[in-house]
């Protein structure tokens, strides 16, 4: 062969003898689909910087028979795979895949919360992102060998066994020790986020039944919830009792007191319409309602009640609901105070027409309370009045009902004697 | 700096959270080198803090950093073998032109190298030892 000869030979790779794709091959090209798949899913979700492990996801749910998702996602359709990472179901799942959602659903969480408005439309809305965030974690729950496992694989040197596990079983309330700091945080201020986690936390604390749990994990989960619960109420309770004792410590007036109980309005409806807050503010009612009643201030009564109403009725609906259901216990004490605000409220209205269904609704809720008793049988009286002063044919008929209702409702009322002779009642 | 993905020092810095002290500390230096201002070379530090000198902490977060759980890939498909001239060239250890194919040369410098005359057969030919 001559020098040009050889110059112009390629050297070219022998042909290999092989049989196809090995193992390997397969492996590697799952692996690159399943970065791909996931790129499509997180794209604009801000997620996009993610470890390229968190594709493990994607490989997960093709283990778990959700291929389809996967090819949208491989032919460019990110979508289907995107919602069922972050809005799909959680069980029953393998451990090594809720512990991928989980993970995910930590950071759809800080999207929502600190991501720009392009992520977090792409992402999930606070609320969904907060829920998720709680439910996913206590999923990873149900497998506590597979968390034991991970985390003595995990261990770093130097840390005994007991705090290992102890790490281990704090895992699957993290998302509850999450939304209850974003709750914490947003107590002063009554932030949106810090609402929307108040108002998580107290539906979960409905939910942890009927998750059916491990016991130890719903025992942990609803003492967790029911403390973040009550940590957020105590803390405003101090400050409002301060409030309250400032107000009274000085020559307050009408205004003082009704900005006073609409702040307590405001938090009440920031923290979800927590019942704590209803029974200390309609038990401290009283000490500024009295001394307006007394001076026949029903304006400003009218405007200092305005705002905490709600939160009368939601004690009432739900002392109403519990006596259907026999089981009053926690708002026991506070059924005659709530009692009390519903007949402050019924003195408002001059109408008797209003005044009635008003009074009515307090002594429905405590016909033992002798203000209820008092005010009712005098609205009774007032109607029995105008029906006789109408000059009807028959008046007397239905005055004579509301006469006779009276005289049992408060048979001491002295308007009653008069009342009774004029339509014969002996 | 950009708000980071994810504030899990394990996902943050690509870190395999069953990575020793020594690897994690040799890859945040790593990133110390290459950070361009203060705020981020804090950072680096502060996570190079919270994973090596507080276990439980580190433990924490290797547990909420994002799993490991692809299957191996394997190793690599053994190398090709080659194809050359000679029987003895396919023993001799692989250089770079092995690994590559070369496209024929263009016909216009194949040309230009005309026919092999004498003068080049005797610039390729062994050179003699010639005692004087």
């Amino acid at each position: 062969m001559t020098r040009a000869e050889e110059r112009r030979e390629p050297v070219m790779p022998a042909r290999q003898a092989s049989s196809g794709p090995r193992s390997e091959d397969h492996a590697l090209l799952a692996r690159l689909e399943a970065e791909l798949a996931l790129a499509a899913a997180l794209e604009g979700t801000g997620l996009e910087g993610l470890p390229q492990r968190a594709s493990g996801v994607v490989e997960r749910l093709r283990d778990n028979g959700e291929t389809a998702i996967v090819e949208d996602a491989l032919q460019g359709h990110g979508e289907p795979l995107r919602v069922r990472l972050f809005r799909g179901p959680l069980r029953p799942l393998p451990p090594d895949l809720v512990h991928h959602l989980a993970v995910l659903a930590d950071h759809a969480l800080e999207i929502a919360l600190e991501g720009s408005r392009a992520e977090r439309a792409h992402a999930l809305p606070l609320h969904l992102a907060i829920d998720r965030a709680m439910h996913a974690w206590l999923e990873v729950g149900r497998a506590p060998e597979a968390i034991a496992k991970r985390a003595r694989d995990a261990a770093p040197p130097g840390l005994s066994l007991a705090r290992v596990e102890e790490v281990a079983r704090a895992l699957p309330v993290r998302g509850i020790e999450r939304v209850s700091t974003i709750a914490r945080e947003g107590l002063v201020e009554r932030t949106h986020e810090g609402h929307v986690a108040a108002l998580a936390l107290r539906d979960l604390l409905e939910d942890l039944p009927t998750l059916a749990l491990p016991a130890s994990l719903e025992a942990r989960a609803t003492g967790l919830v029911r403390s973040a619960i009550e940590e957020l109420a105590s803390h405003w309770l101090v400050r409002f009792r301060d409030a309250l004792d400032t107000v009274l410590a000085r020559d307050w007036t009408a205004p003082d007191a009704t900005k006073l109980f609409a702040d307590a309005a405001k938090h009440w409806e920031w923290s979800g319409e927590e019942p704590e807050l209803e029974r200390h503010v309609l038990t401290a009612l009283p000490e500024l309602a009295w001394p307006l009643y007394r001076k026949r201030s029903m304006r400003e009564l009218g405007e200092m009640l305005a705002p905490i109403m709600p939160m009368a009725w939601a004690l009432e609906a739900r002392v109403l609901a519990a006596r259907k259901e026999g089981q009053l216990d926690r708002d026991l004490a506070y059924v005659a105070p709530c009692a009390q605000a519903l007949v402050f409220w019924a003195e408002i209205p001059r109408e008797v027409d209003a005044a009635l269904p008003r009074i009515e609704r307090a002594y429905a809720l405590c016909p033992t309370l002798r203000n209820a008793r008092i005010v009712l049988a005098h609205v009774l009286c007032d109607r029995a009045e105008h029906t006789l002063a109408r000059r009807e044919i028959f008046p007397t008929h239905p005055a004579r009902a509301d006469i006779e209702r009276a005289a049992s409702v408060f048979p001491e009322l002295s308007r009653l004697e008069a009342l009774k002779k004029r339509v014969g009642i002996p | 700096m950009t708000r980071p993905v994810t504030k899990n020092p394990f996902d943050r810095f690509e870190l395999d959270p069953a990575s020793d002290i020594a690897t994690i500390t040799d890859a945040l230096r790593e990133r110390a080198e290459e950070a361009s201002t203060d705020a981020e070379r804090a950072e680096i530090r502060a996570a190079w803090e919270s994973l090596t000198l507080h276990p439980e902490t580190r433990l924490g977060l290797a547990l909420t950093a994002v799993p490991e759980t692809r299957a191996p890939i394997g190793s690599p498909p053994r190398p090709p073998a080659l194809a050359s001239a000679t029987t003895d060239r396919s023993k001799e250890p692989l250089g770079v032109l092995d690994l590559v194919s070369l496209p024929p040369l263009p016909d216009e410098l194949d040309r230009s190298l005309g026919p092999e005359d004498d003068a080049e057969r005797a610039l390729w030919a062994p050179r003699s030892v010639t005692s004087s």
